[in-house]
């Protein structure tokens, strides 16, 4: 069996504006089929690492492959596969819903009439009204139904859910949790909504100050970052306290709480067990991963 | 092949906006060309006003096919900027149709070849168009300079009462061929994604939202999100740190009216004076090379009618302070001192503002002064120009230009409203046009008296505004 060939990859990819880094050597391979979720501070590099998926940017220096093909270079067909919905994005405002939805079909081969239409009334908007009238919440939806109405293999969805309300984020989550289903599909969503994108992600990608600081599987990630609940017993506890992947630690010498990441929890429960006090070993929530991992002040973690 | 077919959003991207623009701004020009033809056919008259309509029909085109490309999901449309591109030369074939059927109809006498250059011109003319559109970030701006194009028409008359001009349309081989080059390149422009990547997610103006505050005020925005606060040349940095200094000394000794006035000052200096050093020389670059223009026009004889150039770059650089009076004087916060004293400092920047205008004024008309000790005289046309240096009469009008600008803000107290340029800018124009045609001793006290009435109004209104308008929120 061939090894899976990634839907896009980048290869030391550097992309400055005048003397601000954006990105910074940045490698890495987005598999066919997964879901990330690109997280990072404001002005991280977020949105100029996916505008360079589509060719929209291109690097300062390194290269990037979209379907196989550079990025700068991508015929017709490859674009038709890719969906993308900027953070705020910019429509036809002399056109109505209908007209815009027209001319966007006109030019997509994989329009899918029966998904536009339900999207259409699941998201409150009426063909008849300007687009220009929208307000920006509607006019996200119209721009999340642009983009995912013709199926697209590689969906970019920069900060989607930035202008939508909870009911519409919601119903936006399901959508996608359906496209998801479809199979096949590559996602990338960026997003400040934790909450959300750990509802739908299955791999991470943290960004800041244009370096990746993380890329690996959701699951994989919790597994990994635990939070250590130390209790003396009898003499003090040990400083430094003697536990694998030790980020963090708070407290004093009789009670601490520490975490620690990048290591196996069996391998945490051994070492807390060997130092003879009590310990509870526990999993963090994901709003702490993330934060342990984007203020790593440009240490990958 | 089928989605190169034509459908109505590609050749009338914008229907009624395009209508509307082209039909605006071709009006003047058929009249023109219809009330000439009537009285007198001139066929160098009628191709002239036809390319001058092509120019706008090709930027009107031009700005609304930007439009599409800027937005967000154009970038992934099959084929659009083959499409795009097929609409241009179906609309510069239409406008060479008609140009032919004008002149087959209009000038029977004329040949083929005359014929076939006007084509070609049509062509060429509306591809350097929508090169120019596609190219230029202030494209907006093109549909009112192609009306400096007007100034042209004594010249062709002359030419063309000489004779010179009788060659210009007997080798149609040149214009048609100059066409294609023209639509090669322009072609090889539309189909590059480069293009397509500057434009994608930007905003793109057309010229009739110079009447629109919030898209302008958007468009500043976003010119504005990558550039830090502090930027631009040093004197900049320096002239705003200096009126701040002012400011906190004023604060120190406790004159509440003289701190706010130089607040405003401040943001008057701001907003006016813009960080981006390539507009900047641009400007200055401009003001120099209309002012070597002007010193040798308004140096030629002309009935009387002397000074016209000088005083039309004078005002122009001392209405400077008073373009962004709204911003200035409506932004500041209104709550932070009391409506009198915020009524106050109103005046006491207008006055300063005011001050800085003369000084301008002054500048310009010294500048002239040594210019014209230092150009030599020059033979154009078989004349000898000499630089002539102004008289200074109208300079000490200049300060009174914030009559308007403050009547401006008076009649339409909003932040960004536009009211405040399009009263000074008719107001400019109409004034400039008394003083430089009517005897001065009978225009400017005409116009004196005019300017006081605006200042007096401006200045009832923004008291009773002061006193009574919803200021908190």
């Amino acid at each position: 069996m061939s090894e899976q060939q990634p839907i896009a990859r980048l290869r030391g990819v550097s992309k400055h504006y005048g003397s601000t880094r954006a990105l910074n050597d940045v490698s890495l391979d987005i598999m066919p089929g997964t879901i990330v979720g690109v997280l990072g501070p404001n002005g991280s590099g977020k949105t100029t690492l996916m505008g360079h998926l589509p060719g929209l940017l291109l690097p300062t220096s390194g290269t990037v492959e979209t379907f196989g093909q550079s990025a700068a270079k991508l015929d017709d067909a490859a674009l038709g596969r890719i969906g993308y919905v900027s953070q705020e994005p910019r429509l036809m405002d002399w056109l109505t819903v209908g007209e815009t939805v027209a001319f966007v079909r006109s030019g997509r081969a994989t329009w899918d009439e029966a998904l536009c239409a339900r999207l259409l009334v699941d998201f409150e908007l009426d063909p008849g009204k300007r687009v220009s009238a929208l307000s920006p919440g509607l006019r996200q939806r119209l721009a999340i139904i642009l983009a995912v109405a013709p199926r697209p293999d590689l969906l970019l969805l920069d900060e989607p859910a930035a202008s939508l309300d909870p009911v519409a984020r919601n119903d936006f989550l399901r959508l996608l949790m359906e496209l998801i289903q479809d199979g096949g599909r590559t996602i990338l969503i960026s997003s400040h909504i934790l909450a959300d994108v750990e509802k739908v992600v299955d791999t991470v990608l943290v960004i800041n100050g244009g370096q990746v600081h993380c890329h690996q599987p959701l699951d994989e990630l919790r597994e990994s970052y635990h939070r250590v609940d130390l209790e003396a017993v009898g003499a003090d506890l040990p400083d430094p306290l003697p536990l694998p992947g030790l980020l963090t630690v708070t407290g004093d010498r009789r009670r601490a709480m520490a975490v620690c990441g990048h290591v196996a929890r069996r391998d945490v429960e051994a070492a807390a067990r060997e130092l003879g006090v009590e310990a509870k070993v526990r999993g963090l929530a994901f709003e702490e991963i993330y934060r342990l991992i984007a203020t790593a002040d440009g240490r990958k973690v | 092949m089928s989605s190169l077919v034509f459908n109505t959003m590609f050749m009338l991207p914008r229907p009624g906006r395009l209508l509307l623009r082209i039909g605006f701004i071709v009006a003047l020009p058929v009249a023109v060309v219809v009330f000439s033809y009537v009285k007198a056919p001139n066929l160098i008259l009628g191709l002239f006003v036809s390319l001058f309509a092509v120019l706008q029909v090709s930027s009107a085109l031009t700005i609304t096919q930007k439009e599409i490309l800027a937005t967000s999901h154009s970038f992934f449309h099959e084929n659009i900027r083959r499409r795009l591109l097929c609409t241009q030369l179906s609309w510069a074939f239409c406008e060479a149709a008609v140009v032919a059927l004008f002149i087959v109809f209009g000038f029977p006498e004329v040949g083929v070849a005359v014929t076939a250059s006007a084509i070609g011109a049509v062509l060429s003319v509306h591809a350097l168009m929508a090169l120019a559109t596609l190219r230029l970030t202030w494209s907006y701006q093109l549909p009112f300079w192609v009306y400096y194009l007007f100034y042209a028409i004594p010249w062709l008359m002359r030419a063309e009462r000489s004779g010179k001009l009788s060659g210009l349309f007997s080798a149609p081989q040149y214009w048609l061929a100059g066409a294609v080059v023209l639509f090669w390149v322009l072609g090889r422009y539309m189909l590059r994604a480069q293009l397509h990547r500057r434009l994608c997610g930007t905003m793109v103006l057309g010229a009739g939202d110079l009447l629109r505050p919030s898209r302008l005020n958007e468009y500043r925005r976003q010119g504005d999100q990558h550039r830090r606060p502090g930027q631009g040349p040093r004197w900049r940095q320096q002239l705003v740190g200096n009126l701040l200094d002012r400011a906190a000394e004023a604060q120190r000794r406790g004159r509440v009216v003289a701190t706010r006035a130089w607040q405003l000052l401040t943001l008057d200096a701001a907003v006016n004076i813009t960080p981006r050093v390539r507009v900047l020389l641009m400007i200055a670059v401009m003001t120099v090379a209309f002012m070597v223009f002007a010193g040798y026009y308004d140096g030629k004889p002309r009935d009387g009618r002397l000074d016209r150039w000088f005083a039309g770059i004078m005002y122009q650089a001392a209405a400077g302070p008073f373009f962004s009076l709204s911003v200035v004087l409506l932004a500041a916060p209104p709550g932070a001192v009391s409506r009198r004293t915020a009524f106050r400092a109103e005046l006491t920047a207008l006055a300063w503002s005011a001050i800085v205008a003369l000084s301008v004024a002054l500048a310009i008309a010294v500048a002239y002064r040594i210019m014209a000790a230092l150009m030599p005289p020059m033979q154009w046309g078989g004349q000898e120009l000499v630089f002539t240096a102004p008289r200074m009469h109208g300079v000490w009008l200049a300060p009174l230009l914030g009559s308007l600008a403050w009547l401006g803000v008076a009649l339409r107290p909003r932040p960004q409203c536009t009211l405040t340029n399009m009263i000074l800018g008719p107001g400019f124009i109409i004034g400039h046009g008394v003083l430089s045609a009517v005897p001065y001793r009978i225009s400017a006290p005409a116009v004196v008296a005019v300017l006081l009435v605006a200042f007096g109004a401006a200045y009832v209104i923004r008291r009773r505004w002061w006193e009574q308008a919803d200021i908190a929120l």
